[in-house]
Order: C-alpha cells, then structure tokens, then sequence
C-alpha cells in the first residue's frame, strides 16, 4: 500500500515536472516562431503597394503585434503557472494559432500546413492527450467557422458540404491516435518507472528509519554507558599502547582522584604517575597490549597530587579493534583507601593471630612463671631455716662456742643435707624456666618483627621464632619436625609479613590434623617444615598430616574471606594474606600438593634476592 | 520486491493530477487574450477578403493591343505589380492554370512598370512558368486596354476574340490554393461553360498614375517589349 501511494507520488511529481519542462520549451518555441514570422513577414509580403505608393504589409503588423498577443498569455502562464492544466491547454491554442499565421504569412502554401502536425507532435511532449484534444478542437473549430463564413479560403468553393471540416479534422486526429499511442506508451513506462523508484524508496525509508532507530538505540546505550563510565569512581581512559599518550579519559579523573583541574588537561598518561611507577606501566601496557586482553591484567601504581599520594590500579581492558590502531582501553581505580584497610587488614589480622596465641603463649610463660616461683619460695624458706641455724651457731659463739655435738643438732634442725641437695636444683629449674620465658618473648619479638621494608633476614631462624609462638596450637595435637638448609642464605623479605605467612599455615595444618584425629583419642600428627636453596630462590614446605583440601575448594583457599572453618575460629583472611604477601608483596610463588586424607604440602618459593632481582631474571 | 504484472501496478500508481481552480485573473487574462486574436483575425480576414478594383474589360479583343494573338488559340493576360507580394499566390494559380492548359492558350504575364525598373523577384517567378511569355506594360496601357487596376488580373479571350474570363484566381489577397476564380478559368479552357464568367480580383493597385487617360494617348506609348517565355526579349518580327 506504501509503495502504490508512494508510486502514484512519484509519478505525479514525474509529470509534474514533464509538464514543467515542456512548458519551457514552448516558451522558447514560441519566441522562435515569433522571431520566424517576422522575419518571413518582412521577406515574403514587407510592403502592401497601391500603385507606386507603399504600406506596411498588414502581413507583418500580424506577424510583430499578433504574434506578440498570441503570445503573451501563454508565456505569462508559463512564468507564472508552469506545469499547471490551464496553461498546456492555453499553450496548445497558441500553438494552433501560430499555425494559422504561419499559413496566412506564407500564402496558403500546402506545405505550410504541415507545421500542425510538427506542433502536436511537439504537444504530445506534454504526454497529455487532454492537450491533443484542444489542438484538435481548434483546428476543427477555426475550419467549421471559416467553412461558414469564408468557405474559400479553406475550401477554394463558394458552398462546401458542412461536414468538410470534419474531414480535415479527421486527418489531425488520425496524427493525434498515433501521438496518443505513444503518449499512453510514455506514460505506461513512467508508471512502471514510478513503481519501481517507489519501492526503492519505500525500502530506502524503511532501511533510513531502521538505522534512525539503531541509532538511537545506539545513541541511547552510549549515553548509558557515558553515564555509568562517566559517573563512577572508576577512570576509563584510551591510550597510546606505545607511547601512553592520551587518546581519551573519562571527565572525572580530576573529580574521582581529586586531582587538581591542570591534571585533566595532562597529554600523557605516564605525566600522572609517580616517577618511579612510570616506566613499569609503560611496561606493562607494552606487554600487555600486544597479546589478548585480559581482565585480570592490572598495575598498581601512585599518583603524587599536591601534598599526598594516591595508589590507583589500573586495568587493561582491550586493544582497540580498528585496523592498523595503536590505542588501548583500560581503567583506573583509587585504591588508596583499599590499601590502606589492606594494612590494616593484616596488622588486625596479625593481632587476630596474637590474640588468638596469647592464651597458648601466657600459658607457655605461665608455667615456668609457677615453678620458678614455687622454687623461689623454696628457696626464700630454705634461707629462712639456714639463716636462724646461722644465727643461733653465731649468738653460741659469743658465749662459749658450740661442739660439735651440739652443732649436728643445729644442722640437722635445719636439714641442711636437703638443702645442700634441693637448692641447687630449684635454682637451675629457675634458671631453666627464667630462659623459657625468654625464649618466648625473644620468639615473640620476633614475629613481631615491625619491619615492613624488605631486608635480608635468616628464614630459618624467623620460621623457628614462628613454630615457637604457634607452639601452643600444634602442640598438643601434632609433633613438630624442622629441617632447615642451614647453607640458605639470608633472604629479603618483609619479617612480619613473612611470619604472619607461616603462622597462618602452621595454624592451619594443627587445626587440619586436630580434624582429622578428632574422635581419636592420643591421636597425634605431624608437622614438617624444611627450608632449601633452589637456584635463586627459597623453598619453604610446610606439610601437614591433616585432612586435606577437597577439590572443589583449592581453587577458592586464596580468596578473601573464605574459610571452612566454624564461625569465630577463622575469618577467611589467613591464606588470601599469605597470598598477597608471597605473590605480590615478594613476586614469589605458594602453590598446595594435597589429597584428601593424606595432608597437604605448602611450597612457598621466594626471591632471595627480593622482587628487584626476580624482575631482572624475569626480564 | 518489484511487481511482475506490470499493468496492475501502473494502474494502482495511477493518480488525477492535482486540480486548481483558476483564478480570476487567469480567467480575465484569456478573455482578453481571445478577444484581442479574435480583432485581429477578423482584421486579418478583412484584408486579405477585401477584392481589388476592377476596371471594364472589353467583351471583344482590343484592337490596340500589342498583344499578337494566335490564331486558334485562346490568349490569356495576366497585368500584374512587380512588387505585389499578394501575386505571387496568382502566379502560383496560373501555373496550376497552365500545368491544365497543355498548350492551348497563349499565355502573357505584363509588369506594369517602367521599362528601366529593374526586375523583381516576382519577373524571375513568372518566367519560369511553362508557356508563359513575360513582358513589360510600361505606361499601362495594356492594363488600361483590359480593364485592369488590380495585381493578378487576368484576362481570357478565345481564338476568335471574344472574352471568356475577366477576374483574379485566388481567394483572397496573397493565398493559393483552389479557389472559384481558377475553377472558372479552366472550365472556360475546357469549354465547359458557355458563358463568360468574372471573379474577383486580390491583389495590389496596379501603378494608375501610368495608365493614359485616353485612347490617343494610349497609342503614343511605347508597345510592350514580348519576352520570350524565358524572359529573353523577343526581336519584333517574332511578334
């Protein structure tokens, strides 16, 4: 239905603009033929003579006024109503009467005559047979009233049949059935022609407003996206894979890194960074950029503004899928306030852990507290006795001395033998105690080592302080067996971080093992922990005679929060910590051998040299 | 997707072109339009409809005409202006006469005009008409002779003097064509009709300011120079 209205629109318009053409060129017809008449008026008749007196012929007086009357309605119409009914019929008329001047000026020639059939195939132009019929009618019409009221200069007789001027008009619309045709050919092949542009054009519409539409959607989704990008704390930004420079970043940079306004006119992006974390993000976009994209590929790096420093992380998100293009997508995040709760997360964590130890360990000192006290009591009475029998043998002395009879009695009130004999026992159980507690505390101090540079430390001797603070958590539960390298090297490491890390493991394996034996009474397991040189790196296996870890978790130990153990016995934190500090924090690897009921093995490998050197091999 | 009956679709894309009425000034403009060409069609009519004078012709051959005639031939005259555009149509209408004639008349074309006039483009028309002698009347006398005053006169007298024809054969001043004035003359040729028959005469005033007043006078001018019927002047002896 669109097509037809839309064909019959076309075709209109296409006739429109036919009539329009056709118009113009009668216009110019029309001033030729005015031109042509003057001109054959003042070479056929110039002069009408009496005698040898001349006047202007009447000829040309018809040939410059008639002409221009004729004329000027048709020509005004075409100016002023082109392609309008009345003014092809009006120019049919004219056309017909230029025909009648032609033969007038002429004579009456025969072939004059024929300048109608020339006219009406220049009317069919029009396409019109409407205007044929008119041209027709005015012939017909000029040759009825001539045959009345001029019979001879149509006929050459006086009294012609009436019906005369049918026969010459019958000649005229013989031509008009042959123009006819081939206007209604014209017409049928402007119709088809019409139909055809019509569906084009309904398909083209149809195709315009599919892409309006998709547009707007697409529009729509964009403006979603730039709403959602553009109003977060996130930076999504576009740079140069080579050289970082910045093809576009998100307006509130400034806003969402509380950057100062100069920043959001910075042209690269390594201009943003700390100076010292410039270099390994060009690197790491360089790396990165050139394979496939991959979420999880992030940087953490500092941004120094004004008085402070901001942490940002930044992820690369895809390559640019234009050919031949060097841009990369990403975004940055602030995770400066992560950081900072990640620090705060491991020192609660690391005080969780003491928390947690302080019963175990005031136990451990609490015991040698006891007997060390019990001994000193021991000993203050055992003074007191020995220093009343000192007392009486010295009041003795001043009067008259004691014999020897009397100074067994003495000593054998005191028990002297039994002191001899008991104190200096109590005295070394004390002693033994007093280094107990120091053992402790000094393993105490140890881990608590508040170190948080990495520096070349003895891990053998920070794994042993460890084993010592968790001894209250596998000790009752599981035997302790160390073997450390003792050619291991000192390795640079963050103590604290690092302890935390066998901490957290050596708590997991007794609570593994007191799984494991539970129901089982004197049940006890076994921990390993070796220590070992490996090219560049030290190898730390913790190994556990616990339950192990099932399958379908292994993959989820290191993630945040997430924990098998009851509510209020662990918080999820202990291994996504040691994680964080082996991987990130010391570039070094932790990986689990495990199966179900047959323990599990952690290997913790690390840099001895620290991150610096790794890189250097890395690289 | 085209349709494939292609008359089908042409008949749905078929719309009435947008119709307007026409305004008043459109109507004024062709009403005035129609009445100046209708002024100036009558004019047009009234010109070339308008016959010439005609003087009397004399009944029987005018015994002072230069003319020679032959003998059992009809002589046909025809006076004409040598700038009278209005005869070359007559001209046209005598050659038909003559295409008819096969011979049977002897046929004169006389320009009244000065013998020293240089000929007109009418003079070359005449003479290339077969069987036609072309020759000067240079006072008019001939013209005067014939009852002549208009352009495209002609004149038909048979072998034995007696007139046939006086009158133009056209219908109007400057057109050809069939006409009563010609279907006249050749039936007079054809002896198809007994009596003389006269038609109107359209064309220029003949030169009258030429023509003698009397029949003396008449006789004190020059005769007319016959040409040949190529227009060449004839010696007198071929008279």
């Amino acid at each position: 239905m669109a097509i037809n209205k839309r064909a019959a629109e076309i075709l209109r318009d296409e006739l429109q603009d036919v009539y329009a053409k056709t118009d113009r060129m009668f216009l110019w017809l029309f001033i030729f033929q005015w031109v042509a008449a003057i001109v054959l008026s003042l070479v056929i008749s110039p002069y009408a003579w009496a005698g040898r007196n001349r006047t202007l012929h009447l000829h040309v007086e018809i040939a410059v006024f008639g002409g221009l009357i004729i004329n000027l309605l048709p020509i005004a119409l075409i100016l002023l109503r082109p392609g309008a009914s009345i003014t092809r019929h009006v120019v049919a008329v004219t056309q017909m009467l230029w025909t009648a001047i032609f033969v007038h000026l002429t004579g009456g020639r025969i072939e004059t005559h024929f300048h109608i059939f020339g006219s009406l195939a220049f009317l069919s132009f029009y396409r019109d047979p409407r205007v044929l019929i008119t041209a027709t009618g005015v012939v017909a019409l000029d040759h009825l009233l001539l045959g009345f009221y001029w019979p001879e200069s149509v006929y050459g007789i006086a009294n012609p049949e009436w019906w005369r001027f049918l026969e010459h008009a019958a000649w005229v619309l013989f031509e008009d059935i042959v123009l006819w045709l081939g206007c209604r050919r014209a017409l049928l092949e402007m119709r088809v022609a019409s139909v055809r542009e019509a569906t084009l054009d309904v398909s083209m519409h149809q195709v315009e407003q599919q892409v309006a539409e998709r547009t707007a959607e697409l529009k729509t989704a964009a403006d979603r996206y730039r709403n959602v990008l553009e109003n977060t704390s996130a930076v999504p930004w576009q740079i140069n894979r080579d050289t970082c420079e910045i093809v576009y970043v998100a307006p509130q940079l400034v806003t969402a890194f509380g950057l100062p306004e100069s920043a959001g006119r910075t042209a690269n992006f390594l201009d943003l960074l700390h100076a010292d974390d410039r270099e390994p993000f060009l690197q790491f976009i360089v790396q990165h950029a050139a394979g496939a994209a991959r979420s999880s590929a992030h940087i953490d790096s500092r941004i120094v503004a004004d008085d402070r420093t901001l942490s940002i992380r930044s992820f690369l998100a895809a390559r640019d899928g234009a050919v031949n293009s060097t841009g990369v997508y990403g975004i940055s995040i602030d995770i400066t306030q992560q950081k900072k709760l990640e620090r705060d997360l491991a020192q609660a964590q690391k005080l969780e852990s003491i928390g947690q130890l302080s019963a175990g360990i005031a136990h451990e000192i609490n015991t040698p507290t006891q007997f060390i006290g019990d001994n000193v009591r021991f000993l203050n009475e055992s003074m007191t006795e020995v220093f009343s029998v000192l007392q009486g043998l010295e009041t003795r002395a001043g009067t008259g001395g004691v014999g020897g009879d009397e100074l067994a009695k003495w000593l054998a009130l005191a028990d002297v033998a039994y002191l001899r004999e008991e104190i200096p026992k109590a005295l070394s159980q004390s002693l033994e105690g007093v280094a107990r507690i120091s053992k402790i505390v000094g393993a105490m101090k140890e881990f608590s080592h508040p170190a948080i540079e990495s520096t070349p430390h003895d891990l053998n001797r920070a794994i042993a302080s460890t084993i010592t603070v968790a001894s209250n958590e596998w000790k009752y539960v599981a035997d302790m067996h160390t073997d450390f390298d003792a050619a291991l090297p000192p390795v640079t490491v963050m103590p604290g971080a690092f302890n935390q890390v066998i901490l957290n493991i050596l708590v997991n394996a007794a609570h593994a093992i007191a799984e494991a034996n539970a129901g089982k009474p004197g049940a006890r397991g076994a921990i390993s922990v070796s220590t070992c040189k490996i090219d560049d790196w030290a190898e730390v296996r913790i190994q556990d005679s616990g339950t192990g870890i099932p399958e379908k978790i292994r993959d989820r130990i290191f993630d945040p929060f997430f924990t098998t153990k009851p509510v209020g016995k662990g918080t999820g934190q202990g291994l996504a910590i040691a994680h964080d500090v082996i991987v990130n924090k010391h570039k070094g690897t932790i990986a689990i051998e495990t199966a179900p009921g047959q323990g599990t093995t952690f290997v913790i490998r690390i840099p001895i040299a620290g991150d610096e050197a790794t890189a250097t091999i890395a690289a | 997707m085209l349709p494939t009956t292609t008359s089908q679709s042409c008949d749905r894309a078929r719309i009435p072109a947008p119709r307007r009425a026409h305004r008043p000034y459109i109507v004024f403009a062709a009403a005035v339009w129609i009445v100046g060409i209708a002024f100036g069609v009558r004019a047009l009519q009234r010109f070339e409809s308008a016959p010439g004078a005609v003087g009397l012709t004399p009944a029987e051959w005018p015994a002072g005409s230069q003319i020679v005639r032959e003998p059992g031939r009809m002589t046909l005259v025809m006076l004409v202006h040598p700038q009278c555009s209005c005869t070359v149509a007559s001209l046209t209408e005598l050659a038909e006469v003559m295409e008819r004639a096969r011979g049977r008349v002897n046929a004169w074309v006389l320009f009244v005009q000065p013998r020293s006039a240089p000929h007109s483009a009418t003079w070359d028309e005449a003479a290339q008409l077969s069987g036609v002698r072309v020759g000067v009347d240079p006072v008019g006398a001939e013209a005067t002779r014939f009852g002549a005053l208009t352009s495209g006169h002609i004149v038909l007298y048979d072998p034995a003097g007696r007139l046939l024809f006086s009158g133009g054969i056209t219908a109007a001043r400057g057109h050809a064509g069939e006409n009563m004035g010609r279907i006249q003359l050749l039936a007079m040729l054809d002896a198809t009709t007994p009596t003389m028959q006269r038609h109107a005469v359209f064309g220029c005033a003949l030169d009258r300011e030429t023509v003698p007043r009397s029949a003396s006078s008449l006789e004190s001018r020059a005769a007319p120079r016959p040409v040949s019927a190529q227009g060449r002047p004839q010696p007198a002896g071929a008279r």
